[in-house]
């Protein structure tokens, strides 16, 4: 249980459902250094845990490649992850990650944060 | 990023373009759609530029790892596991065969192989193939210009791409000759020392032998009965004389005094005597390169390497043909100058060279040739010394001797000496040389009243010294080794107008006592006797030029004419 907010990157979530959510805020550029940070909140939350992650990319502007690499890398502490997108950009941000850069772990995308919360939790398609 | 990355990352874009937004949105307007385009396209740059630099790293090192593989000294291939074909090799293996590489990859490994060795490498690496870990035996690659390259083999099992061996071979070559030429040397010498030493007991009883019948004969009356059969005993003395002689040339135990001798001259010198040897319906050439070349060797020991050599030439050659005798010079720079066999240290050499177009010889035959009694001739026409001799010989001066033959093309011996740097001095006339050993008496026997010490281990030898001596007048003394000899002087005060002393005795040698007895003043002459010294051979073979020197067996008439030189030498 706990939040860590980056600012003007995201919030990091370990809420009591057991789902760590990472909240982009909008209008950031995900790079190599914000993923960085991500991470270590996230494996600092987690303590060594595997937890299902919810991220929402849904108001950032780009991903460079390093971050990319870097979420893509983060099998230690995710077992899956549901991206939430929304518009054109966070929906081919979202899906270059998952085809292109290929996460090391169970990865789908959302247009709803509902919708991705169930499938985390519940495991349904 | 994968090419399968590339893929995906180019449908998703033609999706987007395609209106289908994002795998789930809800339809998007012109702006939005744009913008992601230019996102979408703007990251596979990024990826693409990434990957092109990742696959310029990795190709840098494929190259490297190529250049490694060319440039290894082993000899490396790689063999498809199921038809043994070579898939690949490097630049090492093909230079070492002598064959391009395009040629080798596709063939079969064995038929790398020497005809010999091929049965027994195909089996090797068909074991090798199924995985079996068996040792691979020392095999013979086949050389482009002939020849083998004799090759340790190891293999290891490669899964990928496709079933693979890779070969590793080590060049043994050199190695295999360096054994092979040891264990020659080191039986060369062994059979040395044993006959070396087998001479020197023959030499003292052979003196005997025939100073014993020259008295006889001496006592004997003019005409007497016995007079023929005494001769016929001091001929076989001396012939066996001259056999212990070349056996102590072979073992390298005989005393020799080198002197720089200008080679091409010696050889003209010789020449006369060289055709004498030889029949008519041999040809005879001499061939004797402009300028110096002088060696530094006993010029009687290389008119006895020469007559060895022609007269084999000769007896190979019976019937027609021609034996032809060269001097020359030759440099050798480095490993590359020469056949490789040779191992000639770099340096200047005399070469000479006797060739024949006789018979010639098998390998087999080649292999033994400088071994002491080894004859292909029937009993009673080789003695098998002769080439051992010439071994000796050569090895004694520091030089090479080296036998190229082929069977019905002739044979060809080559003598290198190191060349001299100092000035050559007259060569003898030929007449003078004569069988080592057997020297040629001269009936001019000296008398003389002196007094003379001999000193001699070999009881007998002195017996029979002492005897020879007192008969002509002089006064001797005798002793059986240097201890008792300098004992028996020092205990008798003054001096000695001679010692007379073996040069090889048991506990003082005759160099030594030689040295105590000038230093006390009690030696005004020396002579020495020797069938062989092997200190002589320790110090470089030579007793050095002021001392006066018998070689046994000796004539009463030798041993006195020496006595009388040596004593007008002392004074
Ligand atoms: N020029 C030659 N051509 C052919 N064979 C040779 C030649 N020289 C030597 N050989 C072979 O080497 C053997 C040994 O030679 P050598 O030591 O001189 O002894 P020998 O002449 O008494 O047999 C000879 O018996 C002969 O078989
Ligand atoms: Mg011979």
């Amino acid at each position: 249980m706990g939040t860590r907010v980056l600012p003007g990157v995201a919030d990091v979530v370990l809420g009591e459902d057991g789902i760590l959510r990472i909240l982009h805020h909008v209008g950031t550029s995900v790079d190599g250094e914000r993923a960085r940070q991500i991470s270590a909140v996230h494996a600092e939350l987690a303590a060594g845990r595997r937890l299902p992650t919810l991220i929402d990319i849904s108001g950032i502007r780009s991903a460079d490649r390093a971050s990319r690499e870097i979420a893509a890398g983060m099998e230690d502490s995710i077992e899956r992850l549901a991206v939430v997108v929304s518009g054109p950009v966070s929906a081919v941000i979202g899906n270059f990650f998952l085809r292109v850069t290929r996460p090391r772990y169970e990865t789908r995308i959302f247009a709803s944060i509902g919708a991705a919360e169930r499938w985390l939790l519940r495991g349904e398609p | 990023m994968t090419a399968l990355g590339l893929d995906a990352a180019l449908d998703l874009l033609m999706r987007i373009a395609a209106g289908e937004a994002g795998a789930r949105g809800e339809p998007a307007g012109a702006e939005p759609m744009i913008d992601a385009i230019v996102v979408g396209l703007n990251m596979l740059a990024e990826d693409l530029e990434h990957e092109r630099a990742r696959r310029a790293v990795a190709e840098a090192l494929l190259q490297d790892e190529h250049d490694a593989y060319d440039a290894s000294p082993a000899l490396l291939c790689s063999v498809d596991a199921t038809t043994l074909r070579l898939v690949k090799c490097n630049a090492t293996l093909a230079a070492a065969l002598g064959v391009p590489r395009e040629q080798l990859v596709g063939r079969v490994l064995a038929e790398l192989f020497v005809e010999a060795d091929r049965l027994a490498a195909a089996r090797a690496f068909a074991a090798a193939a199924r995985g079996e870990t068996a040792a691979i035996p020392e095999l013979g690659l086949a050389r482009a210009g002939g020849g083998d390259l004799r090759v340790s083999t190891s293999v290891s099992w490669s899964p990928s791409p496709t079933p693979r061996l890779r070969v590793v071979w080590r060049d043994v070559t050199h190695e295999r000759r360096l054994e092979a030429q040891l264990l020659h040397a080191q039986k060369m010498q062994a059979v040395g020392r044993l006959s070396g030493g087998v001479a020197h007991d023959f030499n003292n009883i052979l003196a005997v032998i025939l100073a014993s019948a020259t008295l006889a004969r001496r006592r004997l009356a003019p005409g007497h009965a016995l007079i023929p059969d005494l001769a016929i005993v001091e001929e076989a003395a001396r012939r066996g004389a001259a056999l212990t002689g070349q056996l102590l040339a072979f073992s390298r135990q005989q005393v020799v005094s080198p002197v720089a001798v200008e080679v091409g001259a010696h050889v003209r010198d010789v020449d006369r005597m060289l055709r004498r040897l030889i029949p008519e319906s041999i040809e005879f050439a001499l061939e004797v390169a402009a300028g110096e070349q002088v060696a530094f060797i006993d010029p009687s020991q290389l008119t006895q390497v020469l007559i060895n050599l022609v007269v084999n030439a000769r007896d190979a050659v019976a019937g027609e043909g021609r034996i032809t005798v060269e001097v020359a010079s030759v440099d050798v720079g480095g490993a590359a100058d020469v056949v490789p066999a040779l191992d000639l240290a770099p340096g200047g050499y005399v070469l000479c060279t006797v060739s024949d177009t006789g018979h010639g010889m098998s390998k087999e035959v080649q292999a033994q040739v400088f071994e002491p009694f080894f004859t292909t001739k029937p009993v009673g026409e080789g003695t098998g010394l002769g080439l051992s001799v010439c071994y000796g010989i050569v090895r004694q001066a520091g030089g090479h001797i080296h036998v190229y033959s082929a069977v019905g093309v002739g044979t060809t011996v080559k003598v290198y000496l190191p060349r001299h740097g100092g000035a050559s001095v007259a060569a003898p006339a030929a007449e003078a040389v004569t069988v080592a050993g057997a020297g040629t008496a001269r009936a001019t026997a000296s008398h003389g009243t002196e007094t003379v010490l001999c000193v001699e281990d070999d009881d007998t030898l002195r017996r029979l010294t002492a005897s020879v001596l007192e008969h002509a007048g002089y006064r001797v003394l005798v002793a059986g080794d240097g201890a008792e000899a300098l004992a028996s002087l020092r205990a008798r005060g003054g001096s000695v107008d001679l010692v007379i002393t073996d040069v090889v005795m048991p506990r003082m040698s005759g160099r030594e006592l030689v040295e105590v007895l000038r230093a006390e003043g009690r030696a005004r002459a020396v002579l020495f006797l020797s069938g062989y010294t092997a200190s002589a051979v320790a110090h470089g073979g030579g007793l050095g030029d002021e001392v006066e020197f018998l070689s046994k067996p000796f004539t009463p008439d030798e041993l006195l004419r020496a006595v009388r030189d040596a004593i007008a030498r002392g004074r």
